[in-house]
């Protein structure tokens, strides 16, 4: 499971029917000072995040483990939306815009 | 998934049976700039996109095996979906929908 940052979405009109009604993210990821790092990953969304918030993606085999997206033809899925990471006492918190400070 | 530009066809006769009826494309993974990143690829289409488009790659071999409808094949990639266009922070919009990352017939 990697923390990353949405930045934006994807349209594709002609798609495998499989990928048919699912939402594709374009998450980047992030380190754990909250600083978007260049690697980015599309993913497909199973819990309702949107552009700028900080979630959870996974990859490989395991996208295919939730009911969402069982038998689909996905290798990424956002699968939390995170509120708050603690790293050595130090708390880095969900703020509106979904950027991460320093508490 | 990653996005990648297909770049070429790749024509193999003498390939294992269970792929035999797979169409291969050559494809250059790219960035949201959509400049170039990493070493070029071959993966697994049943799309159908044209060269120079911008495609949906997904690596998996399950997915890609599931895609070709055969149990066990020896595919480790394959092509999901041909790209519209993509948004990044908003802002980025016009700039994509209008020239350079675009997308069609650009190659």
């Amino acid at each position: 499971m990697n923390l990353g940052r949405v930045v934006g979405t994807v349209v594709a009109t002609r798609k495998n029917e499989k990928l048919v009604g699912s939402k594709l993210l374009i998450v980047k990821s992030m380190d754990l000072e909250g600083n978007v790092v260049d690697p980015f990953v599309v993913a497909v969304d199973t819990v309702g995040a949107g552009v700028g918030e900080v979630v959870l993606v996974v990859t490989g085999s395991s996208a295919r483990a939730t009911v969402d997206t069982q038998g689909k033809s996905v290798d990424a899925i956002v699968m939390a939306i995170v509120d708050y990471i603690e790293v050595d006492r130090n708390l880095f918190e969900k703020v509106k815009e979904g950027k991460v400070k320093t508490v | 998934m990653i996005l990648a530009r297909v770049i070429g066809t790749v024509v193999a006769t003498c390939k294992f049976e269970k792929i035999r009826n797979s169409k291969i494309l050559a494809i250059q993974p790219v960035d949201l700039e959509g400049k170039p990143i990493g070493r070029t690829q071959t993966t697994i289409d049943t799309i159908g996109p044209k060269v120079g488009d911008i495609v949906l790659v997904c690596m998996d071999g399950d997915v890609a095996s599931e895609m070709i409808g055969i149990e066990g094949a020896p595919v480790r990639s394959c092509i999901v979906g041909i790209l519209d266009y993509y948004n990044v922070d908003k802002k980025s919009v016009n700039k994509v929908n209008s020239d350079k990352v675009l997308l069609r017939g650009e190659r």
